[in-house]
Order: structure tokens, then C-alpha cells, then sequence
């Protein structure tokens, strides 16, 4: 294992990466094994362009002046989300903590408040949370549950954990206008709609197909409900009436 | 007429959906859920075709008053070129 060969085990699964600058190295510390790896991420300067341009492309505003460095990072998700999917696992934009031992998902676009709910999970219950990923953690969807899992690509403040936990429930965020937060319920086709918009499909037919897939079996274990946040004090003690019907509470 | 390339649909419990990936020529980002018969229309578009070959293909698959599908099958080409999934 060097700073640019080593191996990280994601979702369970080993990757051996092989990049070109040294900070992948520190930003997967947390997640690096000596276990043999499934498949190798090797990384090349045609692979980091790509980010710029998508990222421009996708009004992402990634500044010219960007460090190849950072973007690398980028590429390394990229690749290993792409692959996941022929491993039953999903990279979705979320974020997600456990409570109690029980995952919970929080889905929304970026600036509605999902990480904001998060916080006041944490705030309100204290150690009883523990932050997953605020960003984009990855789902193992089993024929019989699915568990969520912690990896270093957490957004802008880095929040997450390498842990998993069962995934009990997956929550639309939604502003509330009445000062209090409440739970609803979903139908399937809102389901299918608040999946789809945050899950990385991949760029090819066979890997999106594959993620459709798995998105029809996450569906079939795993309720989604919609929250919406006052994001207020009260909000996640609010929030956890709503849902503590779903949550396994053998394991406090 | 045909589905566009960069359309990719899979058979789920209950139904079918469709999403566009990268290369799909469209402004949509979203997801059409189909039924079976709007699965049956889309299936039958994954080939070069016409409208009528497809209301034929209907016709031999299902008991339903010919007009119900010619009507069925008309709104689901609605909503395909509204997306701009088809290539005429």
C-alpha cells in the first residue's frame, strides 16, 4: 500500500485505488483495508477533465482553477458508483444518520434542509445519532432490507461515519409552512419520483438498468414517508412521532 | 417511428419505468412509470414502427374494444413526444 495504490472497503465491497496525487489518500483514511479488492479504480488526467467539464456543464460552477487534486476525488466516485450497481448497491444524494441503531434517509435537492434536520436530530437526541454521510451515501439493497453505509464523500463539511446500519426508513424533505413538522405518507409513483431524482444512474444502458432495478427492490422494503420540517427546536422530536412506528426500538 | 437511443426502461413489480441516461437527446430528467399496456407501446418502439402496426399488435394482444386502445395507445405517443422519446 502506497499513497496512490491502496485499498478501501465500501458497502462491503474492497476497490483497490490507484491515483495520481496524494490526497486520496488522506480523504479515504477512515475507510482503507488490507483486504483484497473486487476491482480496481485507476484514475487518469482524461478522467479528471471529465469532472470539469461535467461539472461546468451541470451548472455545478466548479471554478476554473480547481485543483486536478480535488477533482480526482470526484473521478474515484464516479467510477466506483458506476460499478457498484452489478453489486447491488446504490450511490444516492442524501443524507443519512442512524438513530438507535436505525437508519434514517433524508432526500431532498441541495438547500432545502436536509442536512439542517440532521442537525437537530443530533442536537435533540445527542449520542443516540450517529451521522452516516451527510452527502451521498451508498445503500446495499438485499432482497430482504437494505443497509446504509458511511463513505468519505460527504459534501462540504465532511460529516460521516464508517459505519452501516439497516435502512428503516427514507424521508422526503419538505419545508413546512405551518411552523410544525409533521409526516406524511407517499404513493408509489411519488416513491418512484423522489428515488429517481437522487440516485446516480450511471451513463450506460446496462447500469442504469441495473439501478431501476435495485430501486424497485429498495421500494419493496423500505417505506418512504414525506417530512415536513419546521427545522425548528421541536422539529426532530416532531419528526421522530411521525416515525418511531418504523423504528426497531430493541435496539436502544 | 422509434424510441429514441439513451432511453432505458426496465420491468419492475408493478409495471415498467424509463428514465433517460446520459446520451438521451431530451431535456426530461424524470421518470415514466408505465402500465402493461404503455409498457406493450414501448416495447414495440424499441423496433422501427408505425402506428398502426402497433394498434395491430395490441389488437392481438389484448380483449378490449379496438377504439379504448387506439385511444390508449395515442395518449402514451402523447407522452413520449412530449419528453421527445420518439424519433418519427
Amino acid at each position: 500500500m502506497t499513497d496512490r495504490d491502496f485499498n478501501i472497503e465500501l458497502a462491503g465491497e474492497v476497490f483497490r485505488i490507484k491515483a495520481i496525487y496524494d490526497c486520496a489518500f488522506e480523504f479515504c483514511r477512515d475507510y482503507l483495508t488490507e483486504k483484497p479488492e473486487s476491482a480496481t479504480i485507476t484514475i487518469s488526467q482524461s478522467d479528471i477533465d471529465f469532472e470539469r467539464e461535467t461539472g461546468n456543464k451541470n451548472d455545478l460552477d466548479i471554478p476554473k482553477d480547481y485543483p486536478d487534486s480535488y477533482l480526482e476525488l470526484l473521478a474515484i466516485y464516479r467510477k466506483v458508483a458506476t460499478v457498484m450497481p452489478e453489486r447491488d448497491v446504490l450511490l444516492i444524494h442524501g443524507s443519512a444518520f442512524s438513530f438507535d441503531g436505525n437508519g434514517i434517509l433524508l432526500l431532498a435537492d441541495s438547500g432545502v434542509g436536509k442536512s439542517t434536520h440532521a442537525s437537530l436530530w443530533q442536537k435533540t437526541f445527542g449520542g443516540r445519532v450517529v451521522m452516516i454521510n451527510d452527502d451521498k451515501p451508498l445503500i446495499k439493497a438485499g432482497k430482504d432490507g437494505a443497509y446504509i453505509y458511511g463513505t468519505p464523500w460527504s459534501g462540504k463539511n465532511g460529516i460521516n461515519t464508517n459505519t452501516k446500519a439497516p435502512l428503516k426508513v427514507m424521508c422526503e424533505i419538505v419545508r413546512s409552512e405551518t411552523g410544525r413538522t409533521y409526516v406524511e405518507d407517499t404513493d408509489d409513483s411519488e416513491r418512484w419520483k423522489i428515488l429517481t431524482q437522487q440516485t446516480f444512474k450511471g451513463a450506460s444502458a446496462g447500469s442504469a438498468a441495473k439501478t431501476l432495478e435495485l430501486t424497485d427492490r429498495l421500494l419493496e422494503n423500505v417505506p418512504v414517508k414525506r417530512v415536513y420540517c419546521a427545522l425548528n427546536d421541536v422539529s426532530a422530536v416532531e419528526a421522530y412521532e411521525g416515525l418511531k412506528g418504523l423504528l426497531d426500538q430493541s435496539e436502544r | 417511428m422509434k424510441l429514441k437511443e439513451g432511453f432505458c426502461t426496465q420491468k419492475i413489480a408493478k409495471g415498467q419505468v424509463m428514465v433517460p441516461i446520459g446520451s438521451a437527446d431530451t431535456d426530461f430528467r424524470g421518470i415514466v412509470r408505465s402500465n402493461s399496456t404503455a409498457a406493450f407501446v414501448v416495447d414495440c418502439l424499441k423496433e422501427e414502427t408505425t402506428r398502426d402496426e402497433i394498434l395491430e399488435k395490441l389488437k392481438a394482444t389484448y380483449d378490449a374494444p379496438e377504439d379504448v386502445m387506439a385511444k390508449d395507445l395515442d395518449d402514451v405517443l402523447e407522452k413520449l413526444d412530449s419528453i421527445n422519446a420518439i424519433n418519427r
